[in-house]
């Protein structure tokens, strides 16, 4: 202990910013030595990792090759998990875009208040999804529902942070010349305000869709809906095989719900140069 | 009545919140058509000056006429509809980025068409057809439709320009328009605003920083120190000594000399 | 010059890829909540109930509890931080041959970007549930998971990172003859160095976050603890777990910010 001690002396005993070479060392050494407790205590050791290899070659064996054992089933469970990740972040970009406006310092009708609901978004965002999920469901009973309100409200701490700075980012210059060519509220809000963040919340936004995609797919696991139940059934039972072909399902769905909206955010990104290319095009 | 001045500024003070007082009874008149340079060391109340003629700073006290009508008086309507009659370019251009040039140009039109209308950016084609004419003039007719984000500096501040243009402003006024542009730029730019003031008879108040551009383009030289008029002469009668004492012994960088 | 018949195509075409964009959503929206049974009112209910339920039921959160999860609170640490070392040994291969300055072959690169995104559309539960069938329940089941599914963001940021890097410095080493291992040490390393730490050390932020979830299949640390407590309806002691939770993120990203701005 006293050796961490006197390192941290000098640590903060250091003007520079950067470390010294022995210092540097010492802080890997430390690393390393941390590490090898936390396996001991973790009682992640070799012995243990041998034993698995046993039945890696079982479980393997097991898995291979995956199976389908209900497609119907686990399709439309895989279309109720997107169904509950478009609805969830629908919901939680409305609740989310209502809330930053609280929360930007710079046009919060709450002023000085406004740090009241970022702390609120940032005790918010150390909750997975999957445990709001949990509540949920003693809250509202099992189904999409809960699932819903989970991905609704779990992103409402990422993107209530970063929405609002997002607003309170926005160049100042643009807005004031507006306002210096007679141009009204409204219209300062529409041309100046929203042109500047919308290509930021868009980014965001559709982050967050893939985000919650990937959610959805475990939601079930808890009961809230969609494919997840099918894993833990089947895993639960020792069906490894239709455990890994649900997962497979899972793949196509985060990828290719990942492809389209990857897709949606470019054509939203690239409207200006699209146009621009459309005049060039038919100018020839 | 053509003979009335196009700004009058009488007693105008400004004091911020924080105790700084930026100007101090400046008395000014500015005849139609006139190229007025404002100089002064950085500090010295230029751009507050500039904004209290339009009230993007609001005066604390003394009065600001602007084509015959009071801005200091005027409600919130009225200043819209003054506003729209006086073009303003700024330093860093300030146009919205991520929009078309075109776009940028028609926000001049922004105080005469209908609120909804203009925050739709649905402008009427006759406005159109002048923005694209206005940004051909300024030489940017192959630019229309690209993003403002992808000029450089000396083109978004031609998109500036054609901004005050569209306004059909009476009266520009132009804060520090070239001090974020290379000399080259900065030169265009300067002849762009002399231009305009010559063909279209617009009344213009520039702020600059250095006075060699301030002795070529304008017609009047104003130098403000420390929130007071301390020199207010026709530029070929501006002197070494004035600009000596107005900067008290700190020489203004002689931009246009180096090149 | 371009013409009034140019802005009209201009716009047009604006206004037809927004419509797009917005039916496309719109429709998506109306398939979702008609397939889920869901609505603005069932949202307003929903969300109505839930925080009722919350102000009665989680609060006041019971802190004498508090001391005996501190027990988990360690091992949700070292769970995260041999997770994200992990991570880290598996993903800076992949990240080296995955960007394109770097790697030995082209078709390598592609194999290993693809393998990253593969690993990144999966959830680390679906990891996890595989491995506890492998390593049976507790910690180390959980930890693996966060070392895997830790390979989907490190190995991109690597990858991204390394290809960001200014290759003009890197070709006077490699023209100098020195060999592949020594170009990425002394031309790639340093440069690449604050985008590694920043993200290993970010990585390690959100295992913290993580292992709150991993608790559901049994892979031990704060998150087990917070499940045991909800499935046991001891509501007031699980919000005690969900503020321990909260400390330890704070905590940690207190930690890993003055680390940064030390090492950096």
């Amino acid at each position: 202990m006293s050796s961490t001690a006197q390192d941290a002396r000098e640590i903060t005993g250091t003007d520079n910013h950067r470390l010294s070479r022995a210092s540097r060392i010492t802080l890997w050494a430390l690393a390393a030595a941390f590490l090898v407790f936390a396996c001991l205590e973790l009682e992640i050791v070799p012995a243990r990792l041998l034993d698995a290899a046993d039945r890696a070659g079982f479980l393997l064996d097991a898995i291979f090759p995956p199976a389908l054992e209900d497609p119907i089933n686990v399709g439309r469970a895989a279309i109720e998990s997107v169904q509950v990740a478009i609805a969830g972040t629908v919901f939680g970009i409305v609740l989310s875009l209502i809330l930053a406006i609280l929360a930007a310092r710079n046009i919060s009708p709450l002023g000085p208040l406004c740090w009241v609901v970022k702390a609120i978004a940032a005790l918010e965002r150390a909750i997975p999804a999957l445990i709001w999920a949990i509540l949920f469901i003693v809250a509202v009973g099992l189904g999409p529902t809960p699932g819903i309100l989970a991905l609704a409200v779990g992103c409402v701490g990422m993107l209530v942070k970063v929405y609002a700075e997002a607003i309170e980012e926005i160049p100042m210059g643009p807005i004031e010349a507006l306002r210096a060519s007679g141009a009204s509220h409204v219209q300062v809000f529409f041309q100046g305000v929203l042109p500047s963040v919308m290509g930021v919340f868009i980014a965001w936004s559709v982050f967050r869709f893939d985000i919650n995609v990937r959610y959805s797919s475990v939601l079930g696991m808890v009961g809230a809906g969609g494919i997840g139940w099918e894993l833990v059934r089947a895993a639960q039972v020792g069906e490894y095989d239709v455990a890994m072909g649900v997962t497979l399902v899972i793949f196509v769905m985060v990828l290719s719900t990942e492809l389209l909206s990857d897709r949606l955010r470019q054509r939203a990104e690239n409207e200006a140069h699209m146009a621009r290319r459309k005049v060039m095009e038919e100018a020839e | 009545m053509a003979l009335d001045p196009m700004l009058v500024v009488r007693g105008l003070s400004k004091q911020y919140p924080d105790g700084t007082k930026a100007l101090t009874g400046i008395d000014l008149e500015v005849p139609r058509g006139q190229l007025v340079a404002v100089i002064g060391l950085s500090g010295a109340g230029k751009s507050t000056l500039l904004r209290c003629i339009n009230r993007l700073v609001e005066p604390t006290s003394g009065q600001v006429v602007v084509n015959g009508r009071d801005v200091t008086r005027a409600s919130r309507r009225e200043l819209r509809l003054i506003r729209r009659e006086i073009g303003m370019v700024f330093q860093h251009f300030n146009l919205v980025d991520r929009l078309p040039v075109v776009r940028n140009a028609l926000h001049g039109r922004l105080g005469y068409v209908g609120s909804l209308r203009g925050a739709l950016g649905m402008f009427p084609h006759a406005d159109v057809e002048r923005a694209l004419d206005v940004l051909d003039q300024l030489g940017l007719g192959q630019q229309a439709f690209k993003r403002c984000a992808d000029l450089s500096g000396g083109q978004k501040q031609r998109v500036g320009i054609a901004r005050a243009l569209m306004q059909e402003a009476k009266l520009i006024l132009a804060d520090e328009p070239i001090a974020s542009l290379d000399p080259w730029s900065a030169e265009t730019i300067m002849k762009t605003l002399r231009d305009v003031a010559v063909r279209e008879g617009i009344t213009t108040v520039v702020n600059l920083h250095q006075v060699e551009f301030a002795k070529e383009f304008a017609d009047r030289v104003v130098g403000l120190r420390e929130g007071v008029i301390y020199c207010d002469l026709p530029a070929e009668s501006l002197d070494d000594a004035t600009i000596q004492e107005l900067y008290r012994g700190r020489v203004p960088e002689p931009v246009s000399q180096e090149y | 010059m371009a013409t009034l018949r140019d802005y009209r195509v201009h716009r047009r075409a604006i206004a037809r890829s927004r419509l797009v964009i917005w039916t496309v959503i719109l429709l998506a929206f109306g398939w979702a909540t008609w397939g889920t049974g869901f609505g603005v009112l069932t949202f307003v209910q929903g969300i109505g109930g839930s925080f009722a339920f919350i102000a009665t039921d989680l609060l006041p959160p019971r802190l004498e509890a508090a001391p005996q999860f501190i027990d988990d609170a360690i091992d949700t640490l070292l769970m995260s931080y041999v997770g994200m070392v992990m991570s880290v040994v598996l993903s800076l291969p992949l990240g080296v041959l995955g960007a394109r300055n770097t790697t030995v072959h082209r078709l390598l690169s592609y194999a290993s970007k693809g393998t990253v995104s593969f690993i990144r559309a999966a959830p680390d539960l679906i990891f996890a549930i595989f491995l506890v069938a492998l390593f049976g329940i507790g910690p180390l089941a959980g930890t693996v998971a966060m070392g895997i599914s830790g390979i989907g963001i490190l190995g991109k940021a690597y990858a991204d990172g390394i290809e960001a890097i200014d290759m003009q410095q890197v070709e006077g080493i490699r023209a100098a003859g020195g060999t592949w291992f020594q170009v990425l040490g002394q031309g790639v390393w340093p440069q690449f160095k604050p985008t590694f730490i920043t993200w290993s050390l970010y990585r390690l932020d959100l295992n913290i976050r993580e292992a709150a979830v991993l608790g559901l299949v049994g892979a031990g640390g704060l998150g087990y603890a917070l499940i045991t407590e909800i499935r046991t309806f001891q509501y007031r002691t699980a919000t005690t777990v969900i503020l321990m939770i909260f400390v330890m993120i704070l905590l940690v990203e207190f930690v890993t910010g003055i680390l940064r701005r030390r090492v950096l």
